[in-house]
């Protein structure tokens, strides 16, 4: 009898042992989102692009998919879950030192190389904003590289923002940051309404731009159009796609979008690339 | 080309036993055959035109340990040194075949590989087509020795043994294998003949990506999927249906598992946040079609259907895949 590799690098099914270094509160109620710190233990972490995911591994729970919520050019993994199902219950009860397994960085990132001069605008809505996090982070740590920066991001109520902190401050240093909630609240100084009706008040310039988008599903379709109407080609337009997911290496065909497997080829994916297939995302 | 003169496929289980390997091969359960690990050749019988079950279980477990957990990884499963099957049919060497390009190409699957890697294939000829197959109108000769490391053919009652790869050469070598006459070349030709005009059934592949690409907006598909129960019997006896699903079993000390699964159920693209990509019916049956015969041709480059006609002969309100894509309609409304 012989051995499966026992070899995370080599046993694609094989997590890295990880622990929590850090847990931040983003959202409360009954639908929390927090965001998880995490340490590869003994080794280095691995490089990664912005937009990839890993699947974070409760053992006796199983694996969950999330898009890593850092750019690479910060310390250590971090992750923004929200707390909806076995696996999301079980991290929400863990504590700081606790071990989880990581598997990753799996699929293809966000072409920040190939963005380089471009101005870049990110649309993001309720914990979609995930993804463009990662990227505005590495912007913003390559802002040499990049033209201008805008973050657009809502959720329905002030409470749903993640990363308020965070994004408070890039407002204090300067940073063009246009946030929105759905309906009024007391005290609420920026935008209400939709976050594709702040962009169409916004009305970001098409030109040397890239547009990034990323959210529930009819916040991307509207926003889609609405990019349209401003004049975005659908090669200007990025999005990251969200799939039931298990193997994450693109073999067990559960992500699998038309011909394209979401956790392999994606979940970054350009418009075009979408509309060129038969199935519709 | 060689001839045997004993009964090779029983004789060649006795001696890969004998070797110490683990050998698949079909066994009559009731009123059909299937593939099982057997101890003896006494328990095997060849007298069948094709087995219920794909024989995909032999590198693709239906259920499969992939880590057993305590707090952490605890062990890994070992995986068999030598493996073989035996009496396996060309269409379901294909299958094989386009399994390995699922999980060998791009990431290698470990565990996949491990079965692979040492399995052994003895190939048997088919000298009459079944009821549902249509593996000529997919690219396969019932007669196919591709893949295989020996290919034997029942010739009058005699066997003709074809050894093809160097593994079969050397398990060969074991056995007394005579030439085979001019006579006996001729009537195999004869017997190839035979067979494939045996085939009642033939499904129109002329065209195909582009008439798969026009339709898929039909309602043509929500009239296949009237009757279908999304019972998912069509995936789970395919040999080139290849999803699966990951789970964990126990709480604190356990197993993660792999298990097949199928498109055809709504949990399969469940998301966690109730969205669900294909959650009609109709939709998930497109998708299988569409996987065989578009998908992954876009992918791969070939069509993900052997022909086998499994399907077929077992969905129990009688869709009939042959059926199916031989009638997608060239002209969408």
């Amino acid at each position: 009898m012989s051995e499966v590799i026992n070899e995370p690098m080599k046993n694609p099914y094989l997590p890295y042992k990880a622990e929590i270094v850090e847990i931040r509160d983003e959202v409360k109620g009954i639908r929390p989102i927090k965001t998880f710190k995490i340490k590869l233990i003994g080794r280095e972490r691995f490089d990664y692009q912005s937009g990839q995911g890993c699947l974070v591994s409760v053992f006796g729970r199983g694996e969950s998919w999330f898009t890593i919520a850092n750019s690479p050019t910060r310390p250590d993994l971090e992750f923004s879950i929200l707390k909806t199902g076995k696996v999301t219950t079980k991290l929400h009860e863990m504590e700081v030192g606790d071990v989880v397994g990581i598997r990753g960085p799996l699929g293809r990132g966000f072409p920040l190389d190939e963005w380089k001069g471009m101005n870049i605008v990110t649309i993001g809505g309720g914990i979609g904003q995930t993804p463009l996090r990662s990227i505005y982070q590495y912007v913003i740590d390559n802002e040499k590289d990049y033209g201008d920066l805008t973050i657009i991001y809502g959720a329905r109520t002030s409470r749903d923002l993640c990363y308020k902190d965070e994004l408070m401050e890039l407002i204090e240093q300067g940073y063009n940051v246009e946030l929105s909630i759905d309906n009024p609240e007391p005290d609420w100084p920026y935008f209400v309404g939709f976050v594709p009706d702040n962009l169409k008040r916004i009305k970001p310039d098409p030109k040397d731009t890239i547009a990034i988008t990323c959210g529930p599903p009819i916040m991307i379709k509207i926003t889609l159009g609405v990019l349209k109407d401003l004049g975005f080609k659908e090669d200007q337009i990025y999005t990251t796609l969200e799939r039931r997911m298990k193997c994450g290496i693109g073999k067990c065909g559960k992500c699998k979008l038309e011909s394209v497997y979401v956790c392999r080829d994606g979940p970054v994916f350009r418009y075009d690339e979408l509309s060129a297939l038969l199935e519709k995302a | 080309m060689k001839v045997y003169s004993g009964n090779f496929l029983k004789d060649v289980i006795t001696r890969l036993l004998e070797e110490g390997y683990r050998v698949y091969a079909p066994v009559k359960e009731g009123n059909y055959h299937v593939f099982r690990v057997v101890k003896s050749a006494d328990e095997t019988d060849f007298d069948y035109i094709n087995t219920k079950k794909s024989p995909k279980e032999v590198t693709f477990p239906e259920n499969e340990i992939l880590i057993k957990y305590g707090e952490w990884v605890e062990e890994l499963p070992e995986q068999p040194d030598r493996l073989a099957i035996v009496g396996i049919r060309p269409c379901d060497v294909k299958g094989i075949r386009l399994m390995d390009r699922v999980f060998l190409e791009d990431i290698t699957d470990p565990y996949y590989e491990a079965k692979r890697k040492n399995l052994l294939i003895i190939g048997y000829a088919c000298n009459q087509a079944g009821d549902y197959c249509f593996c000529s109108s997919v690219g396969i000769k019932p007669y196919s020795s591709e893949g295989v490391d020996i290919l034997v053919t029942n010739l009058n009652g005699r066997q003709i043994v074809e050894v093809v790869s160097d593994a079969g050469k050397e398990l060969a070598a074991n056995f007394e294998l005579t030439d085979a006459s001019a006579e006996d070349i001729e009537a195999k030709k004869e017997l190839e003949k035979k067979v494939m005009e045996s085939f009642t059934r033939k499904v129109d592949t002329e065209n195909l990506e582009e008439r798969m690409k026009r339709a898929f907006d039909s309602d043509y598909w929500k009239e296949v999927a009237t009757n279908c129960i999304s019972c998912g019997t069509c995936t789970y006896l395919c040999p080139t249906c290849f999803c699966f699903d990951i789970f964990d079993d126990g709480e604190l000390k356990g197993v993660r598992i792999r298990a097949w699964d199928s498109c055809q159920f709504p949990l399969h693209t469940l998301e966690s946040s109730s969205h669900n990509p294909r959650p009609e019916k109709w939709q998930r049956l497109r998708n299988r079609f569409y996987d065989k015969f578009y998908y992954m041709l876009v992918r791969k480059g070939e069509l993900y259907c052997v022909g086998c006609g499994r399907c077929s002969a077992a969905c129990p309100v009688g869709i009939d895949i042959a059926e199916v894509i031989d009638n997608v309609p060239s002209e969408v409304e």
